[in-house]
């Protein structure tokens, strides 16, 4: 064996051994996107209503000395429902990375509280009925999260913890009086809250099933109560005529404020609940990194 | 010669590359293990609510219209933590963690109601004192950390299982009347139902050493428990005992009226964002002796030798 091929030997050792060195190139980095849906169950939930008296659930008044109250109340959550979700992330490296997501609420699950003999009038003899419906609109919790992830070739666990940004928090409100004289009244009311910073907090697992697409399914929790800031009536029909002029003339706004201030005010404010525990699932999809072609110029080209 | 030579070198070579796969090995198995992890942190309300079954936790209210009320959660204040955790590897592992609350925020409610009609002038002043007495939240949670030698990322994420949650209620009430004046005192516990919450936590550590860390997160609970019982524990009149006197020591809550005579159940708001710094040690590793068995030598054997 010749000189060259000993050099040749001792190169090729040293080259192997920097490459079992070094590790494979890191191709984790990068955007991705992500779509799913699911659904959201109450969590820490309330069940008492100030204005209303429940958010969910029923009541009968006794009308005789002979009959008592009782009830039946339900834990709700504003936030439940149907979920959509999207997001954009980016990862630094396999396992940790940031993420912009929407979540938003395409089907709200709607509340019910119904009252028996909600008003009595022994005077009178007038009893009347309660029925009063509550449902948010198009909720949608704006999230930036931290992600951090196994970073496994095929499985792959994943936990995201961030802020949660409620927008569209109206709850849209229809309280049905309905007594024994035949009179009907419904009223049609929107609950306007404050804004305040919430928190998500995920775990999930994904699955790759090509080389850019991946299935995920996950459990969330949002933590979320918001204070309530006016009452606005926006509807009023008695027997199907409508009498909201007259009536929003003596009934204005009604504001609800932590303190009174200087003056008596309306109403005390009170939490409204938008915790929730969701079960979602979707696709992700990882976007192509680009990469920089040298170019050969000719003159090199031809050289070769 | 060469051939010599030839063969010194690759002798030379492969142990090297079997070396680079035991690293790794060893790296892999230094990050498997058990830990213990201490700390403090302080925690405010979230999520947190204004009134509950007995009227307003904090703040003041006058004459039925000038009121200041503020957001409460019985679970804020300092709270201590201890957590015993494994990592199956560098980046996932699990921890069962408790959180107690050392020293819990008391909230305070007063009012001032004035009665002027001319024929009963008479005003009640009440404070009302509320406070979580040693809040217990036991957390089995999953943990994914990046990694890393020195600084290193984490989160956890769990369930929130209160063992503890007992709220004590201090209640003054002085009520003047044409001259006379009667101080009522009460003391109530109010128990609550059981509810599992979720917990979560973003935080970073920094290696001391082989098996310290330090660490600082922010962490957040959820859970609202409802109203259970509200018991009647001392009541007195002008420093008298009127435990025999009170109305309905027992007072019993419930989501429906299928449990006579109970009143209508609340929540009660537990929820919490936190600040928490503390300390985090490796456990050794438990090495478990081989046992070899001894070979008997005959007596011929011995004498052989």
């Amino acid at each position: 064996m010749n000189k060259t091929s000993l050099a040749l030997l001792l190169v090729l050792c040293k080259v192997s051994l920097l490459f079992a060195q070094t590790s494979l190139p890191d191709n984790n980095s990068g955007f991705y996107m992500r779509a799913g849906i699911g659904y959201a169950f109450p969590q820490a939930g309330q069940s008492y209503d100030p204005i209303h008296a429940f958010y969910s659930g029923t009541t009968n008044n006794p009308v005789s000395s002979n009959s008592t109250f009782t009830f039946s109340q339900d834990k709700i959550s504003f936030s439940s429902g149907l979920h959509g979700s999207l997001a954009l992330g980016y990862m630094f490296n396999k396992n940790v990375g940031v993420e912009l997501s929407a979540d938003m609420c395409v089907a709200a699950r709607k509340y019910n509280y119904s009252g028996t003999t909600y008003f009595v009038d022994s005077a009178s003899g007038i009893i009347g009925n309660r029925s009063v419906d509550q449902k948010s609109g198009m909720l949608t919790i704006l999230s930036p999260s931290l992600v951090m992830q196994t970073a496994g070739d095929k499985w792959n666990l994943y936990t995201r913890l961030g802020f949660a940004l409620p927008l569209n928090t109206d709850i849209d409100i229809s309280v049905e009086n309905a007594f024994n004289t035949g009179e009907i009244d419904i009223y049609t009311e929107k609950l306007k809250s404050k804004f305040t910073i919430g928190y998500n907090a995920t775990a999930g697992v994904s699955y790759k099933v090509s080389g850019n697409m991946k299935v995920w399914a996950e459990m969330s929790l949002l933590s979320l109560a918001l204070d309530a800031d006016e009452l606005d009536y926006v509807g009023l029909t008695v027997n199907q005529q409508n009498y909201l002029p007259q009536f929003a003339q003596n009934h204005p706004t009604v504001y609800l404020y932590k303190s009174s201030g200087t003056y008596p005010a309306d109403n005390r404010t009170f939490a409204i609940p938008y915790s929730n525990m969701a079960f979602n699932m979707g696709l992700s999809w990882k976007f192509h990194k680009r990469t920089v072609v040298n170019h050969v110029t000719p003159h090199k080209y031809n050289r070769q | 010669m060469r051939k010599i030579l030839t063969l010194l070198l690759l002798v030379h070579s492969v142990p090297m590359l079997f070396a680079q796969d035991n690293q790794i090995i060893q790296a892999k198995k230094k990050d498997k293990g058990f830990y213990l992890r201490g700390g403090l942190g302080y925690a405010i309300t979230h999520a947190g609510q204004t009134s509950g079954p007995v009227g307003i936790y904090s703040g003041t209210y006058l004459d039925n219209s000038i009121y200041n009320v503020k957001a409460a959660s019985f679970s804020a204040g300092l709270r201590g933590h201890l957590g015993f955790g494994y990592m199956f590897n560098k980046s996932i592992g699990v921890e069962l963690s408790s959180e107690t609350g050392m020293v819990n925020t008391m909230y305070t409610y007063s009012s001032s109601v004035v009665n002027l009609s001319q024929s009963n002038q008479s005003s009640t002043n009440t404070t009302i004192h509320y406070k979580a007495f040693f809040p217990f939240i036991l957390s089995p949670s999953l943990v994914m950390q990046t990694g890393e030698d020195t600084w290193n990322i984490y989160a956890r994420v769990g369930v929130a299982i209160p063992l503890s949650h007992r709220i004590d209620i201090d209640e003054d009430e002085v009520v003047s009347q044409s001259g006379s004046r009667n101080e009522y005192k009460y003391t109530e516990l109010l128990k609550t139902s059981f509810s599992v919450g979720a917990t979560a936590a973003a935080g970073v550590s920094y290696k001391v050493s082989e098996r310290f860390k330090i660490w600082g997160e922010i962490s957040v609970l959820s859970v609202a428990l409802f109203t259970k019982e509200l018991d009647l524990e001392t009541a007195t009149l002008n420093g008298i005992d009127n435990y025999a006197n009170a109305n309905r020591p027992k007072i019993p809550f419930s989501l429906n009226s299928n449990n006579y005579d109970a009143n209508m159940a609340n929540s009660i708001p537990f929820s919490n964002v936190a600040l928490n710094v503390g300390v985090s040690w490796k456990l050794p590793e438990m090495k478990v002796k081989k046992k070899t068995k001894k070979k008997h030598v005959t007596p011929r054997e011995y004498n052989r030798h």
